[in-house]
């Protein structure tokens, strides 16, 4: 009698370790499952998205080095906005961009991703119009100088934002008799 | 007969808790694969409405006697949308979300088939 006791105390104990067994290997499978999921996922996003951000990027400059729709546009009257006029940079086009707001310039730029635009002059300074350096996004810090209306810009901090992916693209435009870059930069998160 | 309704029991349960996960998991997958769906569908609808922003602002730019013929599909990749358009705006509509494109003055609206869109003078563009 005794001897049966024992045994059934044997078997419900295998019983209980089976089931905890069980139940996490379930777990680890599920767990498993996802993270080769999300590896699969992750190795196939990677390439387009940094595919379709060059080609934002590219898109972007493009845009900018026209002259915009209407030619003569405002902050009120914009549709597309191009920053030259006769082929040639225009200071106030370059400065009614910077005071647009980002929320408004994104779609004018027909782009999703997050992007900041600078003009440096041929020794890769920052080149300032009136009080203001940037065109798009005001998340990415600016290292400066001094404060408007004298602000002296040095460059983009992009360690204040956080990206997965960052382009950087240099096209080069006459500025006031000489020729400087345009550089966009543009990220996703 | 003791041991196997209890192996029995052990078994449904055991069912039981996989199917529980099993069914959590599908509830999770399909949750997040329905919002990269919405978004996917989204952007797709976006991109028409840049690209048929992009056909409108090239007429306004060129010079009169500019003609072409753009086809708006009836649906994106199966996404089904409506097209209007209000003042100097193209409305593109997805449930409950409207898309809002810019677009210059034109005569004439945009509708979904083939569309031709024609510069007759330095400030018209017309839509047929």
């Amino acid at each position: 009698m005794k001897r049966t006791r024992n045994l059934r105390g044997i078997r419900s104990r295998k019983s209980q370790v089976w089931i905890s067994d069980y139940t996490l290997s379930l777990l680890l499978f599920i767990l498993a499952v996802l993270i080769s999921i999300k590896i699969l996922i992750n190795s196939f996003a990677v390439n387009s998205d940094f595919n379709e951000l060059k080609d934002d990027a590219a898109k972007m400059s493009e845009m900018l080095l026209s002259e915009g729709y209407p030619v003569d546009w405002t902050n009120d009257t914009v549709i597309r906005p191009g920053l030259l006029t006769g082929e040639r940079l225009d200071q106030t086009k370059v400065y009614n961009a910077m005071n647009m707001s980002y929320a408004r310039l994104k779609p004018k730029l027909q782009t999703k991703h997050d992007f900041l635009v600078i003009f440096e002059d041929p020794d890769s300074d920052m080149i300032e119009f009136n009080d203001k350096c940037i065109i798009g996004s005001p998340s990415v810090t600016i290292n400066s100088t001094g404060s408007a209306p004298n602000i002296d810009c040095h460059n983009p901090l992009f360690s204040s934002i956080d990206y997965n992916n960052l382009v950087k693209l240099t096209r080069l435009v006459i500025y006031n008799g000489e020729i400087i870059k345009m550089v966009v930069y543009a990220w996703n998160e | 007969m003791n041991s196997k309704s209890q192996i029995a029991t052990e078994f449904m349960l055991m069912v039981g808790l996989a199917m529980i996960v099993i069914f959590a998991f599908l509830a999770v997958i399909y949750v997040l694969i329905s919002d990269y769906y919405e978004e996917k569908n989204m952007s797709k609808l976006e991109d028409l409405g840049y690209s048929i922003q992009s056909e409108l602002i090239l007429a306004a730019e060129v010079e009169p006697g500019y003609e072409r013929t753009i086809i708006i599909p009836d649906d994106v990749g199966g996404v089904g949308y409506s097209l209007s358009q209000a003042a100097n705006d193209l409305v593109i509509t997805y449930r409950s979300h409207e898309f809002l494109f810019a677009i210059p003055q034109v005569s004439g609206a945009l509708a979904k088939g083939s569309n031709t869109i024609r510069k007759t003078d330095a400030h018209t563009i017309v839509i047929s």
